[in-house]
């Protein structure tokens, strides 16, 4: 039994390590939950949005543009994490109103 | 069909001028030629022109409208009878002129105002002829059937009435609102100046169809103020892209880049530049590689440096719409674009984004945009 529990252990605890440095999820547009919105994850956000733009036609004219992959992964990683998420968020312009 | 007065001016030039005026508004392709038929027999509308505390840019700007002089096919059509500025006659004779008409007109007679109303001291900072401004634009109102406020002056205040507004400077809405003169139809066409083509367009279709065209909330022609210089705007595109100028000799600047970065207005001022144009339709400030400076605006003057960033205004829009846009500006980047889905109750989202106890929201968002964005859910989200 006890021999079964170390076993045990040791199969989880690279997974445990490596929870350990995968930070928790902070956009429902991280589909992989690995913490990074990758380019893959936010071009199927964008094209989401983009057609919900269209389909609600004049409704949402004027309505704040989508930014950019390359506007938001600001160290060039290719992948958006958290901090730089909310960087991008606060100093967007903030786009029309009406 | 005849034009009014041919032997004054073409045919040609008056199908031009009807043609231009009705896609100004907007009109479908028939109406040029129903426009033409309507004006050529109406007899010409009265019209007195009244200049307050103004600069004459408004009236230079009709004036100095495109070949084939737009101000004199516009006069074809109206009986301007007292203009301070245009007049021939002075003195004695011009008042005298202004009081037959008013007369002579009375309950049939267009206004026209530009320049804002003096109402500290009695009127006392602006008279003319001894009168008061208030009490001649009263008087004026009195037997007008309908006033066209030109000019950010007129509609909003405008310059003399930004802050500290020692004349206590109105536009016409608010002293119609105030009281202080009667009330009859109004058409603001705010602008520093306004496009001149959107003035005689505006002439145009009153003497056409007997009736002002359609108006938004704040008495502007929805066929010529219904969208922002932003939705039109040549630049749009490099918006979009995220290509901004940062200064006026950087790189971005050359290549045309956006300029909201240096303080254009475009984004919240309506206004018929991008589609009209300025100098006969050849460019607008912005095209021009100036920012819009929100001139036809309300608290033009009052809303702040002409370089820094616009900020959020009301422009008209509710709320909720503002709460729109930030949901759409700012939440849909980690949470679900459709709203019903968010977990969070209305009520609850501006606590939670107040106590900065749930993470990832360490951006802040004033009261204003909290009681928006809680107004919005609670429309998509009863």
């Amino acid at each position: 039994m006890t021999a079964r529990l170390i076993a045990l252990l040791l199969l989880a605890l690279p997974a445990i390590v490596i929870a350990a440095d995968t930070p928790p999820p902070f956009s429902v547009h991280d589909t992989d939950g690995d913490g990074y919105i990758s380019r893959a994850e936010f071009d199927a956000f964008r094209a989401r949005r983009q057609a919900e733009r269209a389909a609600a036609g004049r409704q949402l004219r004027n309505a704040p543009r989508v930014l950019n992959f390359d506007e938001i992964d600001s160290d060039r990683d290719g992948r958006i994490s958290e901090t730089e998420m909310i960087e991008a968020l606060q100093h967007q312009p903030r786009g029309p109103q009406r | 069909m005849a034009a009014p007065h041919a032997t004054r001016l073409s045919r040609r030039a008056f199908l031009k001028f009807c043609a231009q005026a009705a896609a100004l508004l907007a009109l479908p392709p028939g109406a040029a030629r129903l426009m033409a038929a309507a004006v050529a027999r109406t007899p010409r509308l009265p019209l007195v022109w009244l200049s307050f505390q103004e600069c004459t840019g408004c009236t230079e700007a009709l004036t100095r409208s495109e070949a084939p002089s737009m101000e004199r096919l516009l006069f074809e059509i109206i009986s301007l009878d007292y203009h301070h500025t245009l007049q021939a006659a002075a003195g004695a004779a011009a008042e005298q002129a202004r009081e037959r008409t008013l007369k002579e007109h009375a309950g049939r007679l267009l206004l026209v105002v530009d320049g804002s109303v003096p109402t500290a001291l009695g009127g006392a900072c602006s008279t003319s002829a001894g009168e008061s401004n208030l009490s001649l634009l009263g008087r004026c109102l009195e037997a007008a059937e309908a006033v066209v406020a030109v000019g950010t002056c007129a509609a909003f205040g405008g310059l003399p009435a930004a802050a500290p507004n020692p004349t206590g400077a109105m536009g016409v809405a608010e002293l119609m609102a105030q009281g202080k003169v009667p009330l009859r139809p109004l058409v603001n066409l705010p602008g520093c100046p306004p496009v001149p083509e959107v003035i005689s367009a505006v002439l145009t279709y009153r003497v056409a169809f007997g009736h002002l065209p359609d108006l938004d909330e704040r008495a502007r022609p929805l066929a010529l103020y219904g969208e922002t210089m932003h939705e039109r705007c040549s630049r749009r595109g490099h918006y979009e892209a995220g290509r901004f100028a940062k200064q006026f000799d950087d790189d971005g600047a050359r290549a045309g880049w956006c300029l909201y970065e240096l303080g254009c207005k475009g984004i919240t001022t309506y206004n018929a530049c991008a589609t009209r144009k300025w100098n006969g339709g050849t460019s607008t400030p912005i095209e021009s590689g100036h920012p819009c400076l929100g001139c036809a605006e309300p608290g033009f003057w009052d809303h702040g440096s002409f370089y820094a960033k616009a900020v959020h205004t009301n422009n008209g829009a509710t709320r909720a719409e503002q709460g729109r846009a930030l949901y759409e500006g700012n939440c849909v980047y980690c949470h679900d674009t459709d709203p019903t889905r968010l977990r969070a109750l209305p009520d609850q989202v501006a606590k939670l984004l107040r106590g900065n106890s749930i993470r990832s929201h360490r951006f802040q968002l004033g009261d204003d945009e909290l009681a928006a964005l809680t107004d919005y859910l609670k429309e998509v989200k009863p």
